[in-house]
Order: C-alpha cells, then sequence, then structure tokens
C-alpha cells in the first residue's frame, strides 16, 4: 500500500474530526441532551427498525438502492410536518430477536418492527396493535399469501413491503445434452421423477437429475421447499388451528416422492451446510431441476447460467398449483410505541403503489400488492414471470408459525427428514415419532 | 573436557538432533495446518465471485483479481471514525482492567485477610455463568440511569445511556478472568524480590511498580493482546447499545454491517441484489482482520523481550 | 475451593517466624491490619462494580429463572422450580450431555497439544516466532470467515477430504449426517480457533521458570521426559490451572462454532447447552426457561471446575 503526504494528511483530519466528534458525543450523551429532558419520542420521532439492505442502504447507496429507505422517510415527513422518521437496521433472524426482547426489557422499544416469521407469537401475546381499520381498503389488493404470517386469531397485524416466492428452475444445457426436451418443464412429478433418473443415469456423475435440499441443525431451508411439494399435494404442514400435521397419509406420500428423487442429486450436495453451494451446482451444469427462490434469477445469470429457465412448480396427481412465499418482510406496530396513529399510517404507506414498485425497481424485490405487481410485470424479464404468475395466481401461504417452541419443532421435523433421506426405514415411524416430538414441544 | 566425557556427549548430540528434527517437522506441519485457512482466506479475496465457486482445498485463482480491493479503496469516510472508537475503547479497556487485575491479582496472590478465600471464590463463580446472563440486564441498567438521556429521577422516560459512546466505556471493566491471571503468575514469583525491596522501605505501589510489572511483563502483554481482540471485534454489545447512533459505531459493529451490504451491491444485477459475494465478504473480513495482526507482530517482540528480561536475573 | 497454598508461592509476610514473642504478636497483628487495610481498600471498589455488573444480574437471572416469562410483554408468572424440572424431560438431558462431550473432548485436545506447542517453541525450534504467530493468529480471525472456509474445505459434496476419497474409491465424507463425525469436527475446530490464547500462556508461564533450575537437574542426569515431568509441570502448574479452567469455561459455553457450522444437527447430536439456551430465549420464547438453563449451565461448570481444581492441588497440603 503506497503512502503519501496526501493520504496522511487525510488521515489525520479524519481522525481528528473523529477526535472531535468522539468527545462531543461522550460529553453530550453524558448531559442527557434531549431538550427539556423529555423523552425522545415525545419529539415525535418514529424509530422503525426495518430490513437490512432498506436502512444500510440509505446512507451506503443513496443513488440506487438507497432510494427506497429515502423515499418513505421523505414521504412521510413531508406528509406529517414535524415529525421525523429514523430508519435503523437491528439485524434479522435470531439477532433481531434477541436485540428485541432486550429492547423491549429495557423500555427502548421501537416504534415499528420488521420481521417474518414471528409476528404471531407477538400478536398472541398482546404485544402489536391491530391494523385492520387501516387496511380495510387496500385488503383486497394485496395477495393473501403476503399477509398471512402478520394475521392472528382473524385480525391483522403486520403489513408486507415486499415479497417472494418458490418456483421451479432447469437448466436446459444439461436437459438437451441428456437427450431430453426442455421446451417446457415437467407437468407431473411422475414426468419430473422419470426425466430426473434419466438424467442422472445418462449423466454418469458428470451432471445429475434433479437438486435436493437436506435438512441442517433446526435450519428451514429444506422444509421451506419440502413444504411446497406438501401444499401441493394438500398435506400442509400445519393444520388451520395451526396443529403438526407432519404424518398426514398424503405427506407420507410426499415424503416418499423425496426420497426417491434424493437420489438423483449429487451425492453429498444435498447435505452440504452452504445452501449457496447446493443451488449453484444447477448454475454449474451439474444438475437439471431444481425448487427456486426467485432471487435465483439474477443469481444464475450472474453465475454464468445462460440457459436456465423458470416454471411453475410440477404438480402431483390430483394437485393444486401451491408455493411458499419466502423474504416476505412484514413491519408492525408495537403497542408500547409512544405514537400508534402515526406508526399505523406509516406501515400502511409501505403498500402504496409508489413504495411497492420502488421496492421492485431499487432493491428488486417483488411487490405484495396486485397493483404494483401488475404494474411492474412489463418490466420483469421473462424468466421472473413465472414468479410473478405464481403470486397472482397459485394457492400462497407463508411457513407456519408454531405458537411454542418452534425451534424444537423445526428441529423435529428436521431429523425426520434427515432419517427419511438417508435410512430406509418405514415412513410412518419415522414421521408418527416426528409428529410425537412436535406435539409435545407445543405443549410448552 | 576429558577423553571420557566426550564420546558420550557426541553421542547426546545425535540423539539430539534426531529427535529435534522430528519436532522440527512436526512443527512446521502442524504450523502449516494453522495457517492454512487464513492464507485461503486472504487468497480469496484475490478472486472473482464464479472463480471462488469453483474453490476446493484453494481458492481457484484462475485470474487473480484486484476487483474487490479497489471497491474495499471506496470505504465510505465514517470507517474512519469507527476506527478511532475501535481504539479509544481498546486503550480503556487495556488500562482499566489491566490496572484492576494488577491490583487485585496481588491482593489475592501475596495479602492475608479475613475473608479472602470467599471473595476470590465469589469472583471466580462469576465467570461460571454464560455472557448472556448478562447481556440484558446490563443494557437495562444503562438504559434506565436516573437523570442521564432523558431519564427522570426513578430511570423512566427516557433512553439512559443508550446510543451514546458512554455505553460502550462503561461495562467489563473489572475482569475476573485476568484478576486470576494474574493472581496465578504472581504466585509463581518468589516472595524474595518483594521482601528485599520492602527491607529497603519500598510502599506497595512502588512494589508493584518497580518488582512485579517488569516481572509480570509477559502476562501484562497477553493480556493486552487479548483485549485488544476482544474489542476489536466485539459486536454484539455494541449491535444492541449503540446500532441507532452511526457517529458511536465501532469497527466490529460497521465491519459487519459493512460486509453484508458490500457484498449484497457489488453483486447487484440489473436491478436485483442477489447473495453473498464471498470474495467480497473475505476481503472486508481480511481488512477487519489485519489490524489485530498487525498489532500483535507489534506486541509479540516485545513479549519476547519480556521473557528474555526474566532470565537474566538471578 | 481455590487455595493460595501453590508450590513456590508464599505470602509476603510469613518469612520469618515470630509468632511466640509478645513483640512478635504485635508485630504480627499490625502487619495483619496493614494488610488487611491494603487489601479492602483496593477490593471494595472493585466488588462494588462487580455487584453491580455481575452480582445484580446473576441475581435478576436466578430471579427470571423461577418464572415463565417469555420475554414479549405481559406479566410473568411465579413457576417456582417448574423450569428446573422441564430440564429433566427431553430434550435437555441430551443437550447437556452434548455440551459435556464436546467440553471434555476440547479441554483434553486443547490443553495437551497447547503444551506440546509452547514446550516446542520454548526449546527453541527453528523459526519459534513464525510458529508462534501460525499458531497464535487464528485466535484472532473472526468465526465468519473461518468456519466459511472449514466448510468449504469439508464440503460433502466436492471439499477436499472427500476428493481424497474419492480418489480411493470412496464416497463422499458427509459428515453433516453423521453425529459422531460432526461432534469431532466441531471439537477440532474449536481447538484450532482457541488453542492460541492457551500457547502464548504456557510460553509465558514456562519463559518465568528459572533455567538454572534445569541445568541442575541435567547435571544430576535427568532426560528431557524427566525434566518435563518433575519440574516443568509443577512449576507450571499456577498457569496450567488458569489454562484448564478458562479452557473449560470456553469448552462448556461454545457457541458460535455449533452456530454457523451445524445448527446443533444432525439428530439433535451438537446441540450444546448455550445455544438450547439461546434459542429458548430469543426464538422459543421461553425467557425464564432459558434463565434456568444459564444457572445450571453455571453450577455444572462449577461442579466441574472444583473437581478438577480439587484433583490438581489435593497434594498440597498447607
Amino acid at each position: 500500500m503506497k503512502t503519501s503526504t496526501g493520504h496522511r494528511a487525510r488521515a489525520v483530519r479524519a481522525g481528528a474530526g473523529a477526535l472531535a466528534a468522539s468527545v462531543l458525543a461522550i460529553t453530550m450523551s453524558g448531559c442527557g441532551a434531549s431538550p427539556g429532558g423529555t423523552q425522545a419520542s415525545d419529539d415525535k420521532t418514529l424509530v422503525v427498525w426495518a430490513e437490512g439492505t432498506t436502512a444500510d442502504t440509505i446512507k451506503s447507496d443513496p443513488d440506487k438502492q438507497g432510494k427506497y429507505g429515502q423515499y418513505l422517510i421523505d414521504t412521510f415527513e413531508k406528509a406529517h410536518p414535524g415529525v421525523t422518521v429514523k430508519i435503523e437496521n437491528h439485524g434479522w433472524d435470531d439477532v433481531l430477536r434477541q436485540n428485541l426482547t432486550t429492547a423491549l426489557l429495557a423500555g427502548t422499544g421501537p416504534d415499528i418492527i420488521v420481521g417474518e416469521n414471528y409476528f404471531q407469537s407477538y400478536a398472541a401475546n398482546d404485544a402489536l396493535v391491530p391494523l385492520d381499520d387501516e387496511i380495510k381498503d387496500i385488503k383486497d389488493n394485496l395477495i393473501p399469501g403476503t399477509l398471512e404470517a402478520g394475521q392472528y386469531d382473524g385480525k391483522t397485524y403486520a403489513l408486507p413491503s415486499w415479497t417472494g416466492v418458490f418456483g421451479f428452475e432447469r437448466n436446459c444445457t444439461v436437459i438437451e445434452e441428456a437427450g431430453l426436451d426442455c421446451s417446457s418443464a415437467p407437468a407431473t412429478w411422475d414426468d419430473l421423477l422419470t426425466q430426473a433418473k434419466e438424467i442422472t443415469a445418462k449423466g454418469a456423475g458428470k451432471y445429475y437429475g434433479y437438486t435436493d435440499q437436506g435438512p441442517q441443525g433446526s435450519n428451514l431451508g429444506a422444509v421451506f421447499r419440502a413444504a411446497v411439494f406438501l401444499n401441493q399435494a394438500g398435506a400442509p404442514l400445519a393444520t388451520a388451528d395451526g396443529k403438526p400435521n407432519f404424518n398426514d397419509p398424503k405427506a407420507l406420500d410426499v415424503y416418499k416422492f423425496l426420497r426417491e428423487i434424493d437420489k438423483t442429486t449429487q451425492p453429498g450436495l444435498n447435505f452440504d451446510p452452504d445452501e449457496g453451494k447446493i443451488y449453484s451446482a444447477l448454475f454449474e451444469g451439474k444438475s437439471a431441476y431444481q425448487v427456486a427462490g426467485s432471487w435465483h434469477v439474477a443469481w444464475a445469470a450472474q453465475s454464468g447460467c445462460t440457459d436456465c429457465q423458470y416454471s411453475m412448480v410440477p404438480l402431483p396427481a390430483g394437485g393444486t398449483q401451491s408455493s411458499l412465499v419466502v423474504g416476505n418482510v412484514l413491519y408492525a406496530v408495537l403497542k408500547t410505541s409512544k405514537h400508534v396513529d402515526l406508526a399505523k399510517e406509516f406501515v400502511k404507506s409501505l403498500t402504496t403503489d409508489e413504495a411497492q414498485e420502488l421496492g421492485y425497481t431499487a432493491i428488486g424485490r417483488i411487490p405484495a400488492t396486485k397493483s404494483a405487481l401488475e404494474a411492474v410485470r412489463p418490466t420483469m424479464s421473462a424468466a421472473e414471470q413465472p414468479f410473478a404468475d405464481v403470486l397472482l395466481n397459485a394457492d400462497v401461504h407463508p411457513l407456519p408459525q408454531w405458537s411454542t417452541n418452534p425451534q424444537q419443532v423445526w428441529q423435529a421435523w428436521n431429523d425426520a427428514f434427515l432419517k427419511t433421506l438417508t435410512t430406509n426405514d418405514s415412513l410412518s415411524d419415522i414421521w408418527d415419532e416426528a409428529q410425537a416430538t412436535a406435539e409435545t414441544a407445543l405443549k410448552g | 573436557m576429558t577423553a571420557i566425557t566426550q564420546p558420550r556427549r557426541k553421542q547426546r548430540r545425535k540423539k539430539v538432533s534426531a529427535s529435534r528434527t522430528v519436532v522440527n517437522v512436526a512443527m512446521i506441519v502442524g504450523s502449516l495446518v494453522m495457517a492454512y485457512p487464513l492464507i485461503f482466506g486472504l487468497a480469496a479475496t484475490f478472486t472473482t465471485v464464479e472463480g471462488f465457486a469453483k474453490s476446493t482445498f484453494w481458492p481457484l485463482i484462475t485470474a487473480p483479481t484486484l476487483s474487490n480491493w479497489e471497491a474495499i479503496a471506496q470505504l465510505p469516510p465514517t470507517v474512519a471514525i469507527w476506527f478511532f472508537n475501535t481504539v479509544l475503547r481498546i486503550a480503556w479497556y487495556i488500562l482499566v482492567p489491566g490496572i484492576v487485575a494488577v491490583l487485585c491479582g496481588y491482593v489475592f496472590a501475596r495479602l492475608r485477610f479475613r475473608g479472602r478465600i470467599l471473595a476470590f471464590n465469589i469472583l471466580l463463580s462469576g465467570m461460571m455463568f454464560p455472557g448472556i446472563v448478562f447481556l440484558i440486564p446490563t443494557y437495562v441498567l444503562m438504559a434506565r440511569v436516573p437523570f442521564l438521556g432523558g431519564n427522570d429521577a426513578t430511570g423512566q422516560g427516557g433512553h439512559g445511556l443508550i446510543n451514546s459512546f458512554a455505553a460502550l466505556m462503561i461495562a467489563g471493566l473489572c475482569n475476573a478472568t485476568y484478576i486470576f491471571l494474574v493472581r496465578q503468575a504472581i504466585i509463581s514469583i518468589p516472595p524474595d524480590f518483594e521482601e528485599a525491596a520492602r527491607l529497603d522501605g519500598a510502599g506497595l505501589i512502588r512494589v508493584l511498580w518497580h518488582v512485579y510489572l517488569p516481572l509480570l511483563r509477559p502476562v501484562i502483554i497477553v493480556m493486552a493482546i487479548f483485549q485488544s481482540v476482544a474489542i476489536w471485534n466485539d459486536y454484539m454489545w455494541p449491535l444492541i447499545t449503540v446500532s441507532g447512533n452511526a457517529e458511536a459505531w465501532t469497527i466490529g459493529l460497521g465491519g459487519q454491517n459493512l460486509m453484508s451490504d458490500m457484498a449484497t451491491l457489488k453483486a447487484a444485477t440489473s436491478n436485483q441484489s442477489v447473495l453473498s459475494d464471498v470474495p467480497m465478504a473475505f476481503t472486508v473480513a481480511n481488512l477487519a482482520m489485519l489490524p489485530p495482526i498487525i498489532l500483535f507482530f507489534f506486541l509479540q517482540r516485545h513479549f519476547v523481550k519480556g521473557m528474555q528480561g526474566f532470565s537474566l536475573k538471578g | 475451593m481455590a487455595t493460595t497454598q501453590q508450590i513456590g508461592a508464599q505470602p509476603i509476610g510469613r518469612a520469618h517466624d515470630t509468632s511466640h514473642s509478645v513483640a512478635g504478636r504485635v508485630k504480627r497483628s499490625a502487619t495483619a491490619r496493614r494488610q488487611r487495610r491494603t487489601a479492602w481498600i483496593i477490593l471494595v471498589p472493585v466488588l462494588v462494580y462487580l455487584g453491580v455488573f455481575e452480582f445484580v444480574p446473576v441475581l435478576l437471572n436466578v430471579a427470571l429463572s423461577l418464572t415463565n416469562y417469555n420475554g414479549i410483554s405481559a406479566s410473568p408468572s411465579f413457576v417456582g422450580l417448574g423450569n428446573y424440572l422441564r430440564y429433566l424431560q427431553d430434550p435437555y438431558p441430551t443437550v447437556m450431555l452434548n455440551t459435556f462431550i464436546m467440553a471434555v473432548g476440547i479441554l483434553v485436545v486443547q490443553t495437551v497439544v497447547a503444551f506440546l506447542i509452547a514446550l516446542a517453541i520454548q526449546t527453541r525450534v527453528i523459526g519459534a516466532a513464525i510458529h508462534r504467530a501460525a499458531w497464535y493468529v487464528p485466535t484472532l480471525t473472526s468465526a465468519a470467515i473461518t468456519t466459511q472456509v472449514a466448510l468449504i474445505f469439508l464440503s460433502p459434496s466436492d471439499g477436499v477430504v472427500s476428493r481424497m476419497l474419492a480418489m480411493f474409491g470412496q464416497g463422499p465424507f458427509v459428515w453433516t449426517t453423521d453425529p459422531t463425525a460432526a461432534r469431532i469436527i466441531l471439537i477440532l475446530y474449536t481447538v484450532w480457533h482457541g488453542i492460541g490464547g492457551p500457547v502464548l500462556l504456557f510460553i509465558a508461564g514456562l519463559s518465568s521458570i528459572d533455567p538454572e533450575v534445569y541445568e541442575a537437574a541435567r547435571v544430576d542426569g535427568a532426560v528431557a521426559i524427566q525434566r518435563t515431568f518433575y519440574i516443568t509441570i509443577p512449576l507450571l502448574k499456577p498457569m496450567l490451572v488458569f489454562v484448564l479452567i478458562t479452557t473449560t469455561i470456553g469448552g462448556f459455553q461454545q457457541f458460535e462454532s455449533v452456530l454457523l457450522m451445524t445448527k446443533g444437527g444432525p439428530l439433535n447430536s451438537t446441540m450444546v447447552m448455550l445455544l438450547q439456551i439461546y434459542d429458548d430465549a430469543f426464538v422459543n420464547a421461553h425467557l425464564g426457561l432459558a434463565a434456568a438453563g444459564a444457572v445450571i449451565l453455571a453450577l455444572l461448570l462449577l461442579a466441574f471446575s472444583l473437581t478438577m481444581l480439587r484433583m490438581m492441588t489435593k497434594d498440597e497440603q498447607r
């Protein structure tokens, strides 16, 4: 690394500036800088804990991705003079949960929180503000599956900023090399299974017919994809009232299918702890078919796949076209907020056409409202169209949220799935055991 | 050297060199194994996403590229603030826990008083609880400090020290592990040195400064290294306490956010942000690892000097 | 628990036995008073600080463990020892067993290897400074990168090990489905990442041993192994005790590596207590149960460390 006086002088100036800033920060903090000694929130500041990209890119990429977050702030502040909106990133998944729990215990929680799969338990514990009044006029415009994760006991508590969904992906180079037709995806599971076996046989170790993801710890990667098939077969993971449905006879058929098709996956790949590596195999011409999230389109292109095509997921005999929403980011209002009405309005502002469309043009996420999705559809590439199809026409749901001990319930499912894929034990035995474990876990 | 002893010495030298060779070879293999993942991580910063995806036991450097490092050069200026905050924290967290450790370590190693064993056991039992136990209560403590940060007399209403730099400087100043370490170190030092100094009329401070500090140099340097690394890499505490105040961020927090941002930024094509750009993530992480490594090399020399210094004593 | 009686250590002021004369008794009590005063002047602020930042949180944690607080909202209710009883039922005994197995593995491997390496470096192997750096630098790294590298290296589909096995016509190395293999890999990774500290500490400890002691032994005819066992290890005992205890604490509190590499699988074989506690607190919404888990973990650690300390210091009566 070269050092020059220019660099050094700049560094010294930066250091001096930082020194001044730090001294200022320390002295200000010690003196309780809020004017009048009143609580910060009373100054009409709306604190929003937002999704990572939304929050960070406001500063780090203001010309492209940051436009989304900045738009939300600007439009809301203009409509409500005197209100400041602060958008902050406090992590995702368990880190977010940790920060939220800590803040709630200390009384420093925000007005609005973000999440994908934990709002139902918060609603059940009366921590969230129902939004039904707010959404009376827009409810029909929201794609149903995108709301579900934020609904509890008939009420809606959260609204989506954007969503994603699972479709199906195929690598035509591989398929044609195996001598099969790639003009359309297999329509049924039987077709898929036959083709996968044939491709694997022809591949002789160079390429395989299907990529299946195995379970890892209590991670959700495998169950997300399996759930697509389960939903299609009419054997969802949970019943309507949130009880586990692991050993449904129709589910056993699905597991039988998955057990079969798993054998056409490159050995070892299905149990690789790196999810990215599992699905990249197709981009590199090592696999022919896989379930794909809507982000696969850009990923495949960037990985150099010239002939990756997309479609809806193949159906079982007598099944219905179903899928799962994933990456479905929801925002909710905490009851402890000091500006509940303002917060409700902000959350609603996420669902305007402008905001939803900007989410796509700036950050590339799929809108969660029908009008916005239809509006951006013409600009979507041919590869992305099937995902829009799935969202608008298929029966789309989120993964179930267990009322208690979700980690243990998912662990039970993962363990059973592992046994399904690695042993030849009776499927009803395996899944009866999983059902029992899950039920025990759910008793709390 | 008589003729009788010479053959025996030659024999011993041969045996020594045989086992010595084995040791040397084993050490080289061992050190290579230890260093391998880091060399891998460094090499990976010179690959592209496609090149890296094909890597097995060596990042596939088809054509080494500096593109990751060039992107790094466009770091936002806030990194300087993070760097400064972190250095300030490190200095503070070496000084204060260090002083406390030496004082308390001496007390527990040398002084006799009623309650000594009980106090020491209480100290040690604190170490048995996982850090997660202290996370939430300490956070609540800082948020509910009366009169600060908008709080009233009972600590309600505002946000206390949260989101201020002070929140990063108050916790963890009395570290039981280091007290324990210094105590063990002092125990292995013969009491003669101190007694000689005492007979000359030295008080406690002089004894500590002139007698113990030189002898404790290796241990103090080890503590300094441990603390520097811990503070430099500290992510969870800054995340919880100062996420909302970018001026108070540290390298651990800012670096982590930067890493995920840059990884998704760089991989963005057309309008979509994609999964992580691993070489880019590695580059930012390597950057974050460099200062502790440099510090270690720098301190290593003092470490060695400290050790050599002792063996000169009678 | 711990005693100040270690080989070679003497508290100050005992050098001359003046206990039986009046002057001696006066001198002793004056000394004792001075020592007491000094001790408490130093310790009181420290204990107050620790009281606020450690004692109070621990008490709060114990109080929390007696409730069924879920960490979201609403007021918790007192459930007495209910959470502790819950720890006797599945899956917690397995979790505790996992933790114990892996902690012992880490303890043994890390301590023994660190000692051997420190010994080698101290006895002037070629390029000692480089070796010392190579063994310590892994500790400086972020687990995020190094686990990534480890996962690439160990990738079941095309990692180095699988490829080597393929050369011999064997199937791929799918450690992610085998409980024993997964545990061994985690132990090895944790040792790799954490061994730097003990190595440095042992070097520091070894360096404080007067080389004349070795000379005297060598003149007496002791060979290298005898010198190691009868001089080095006993003189290194204080440092050894420190390393054993801190490695145990670290081993029982394994968290990041499991989180990043196996997430508790396969078949719950690598689910360690701290990960379970964390999940219970923030995913399963059972903050009270998590608090109980922390107390149990601390008690287990305490019991283990106490036993170890007793074994190490049982031959020193004072």
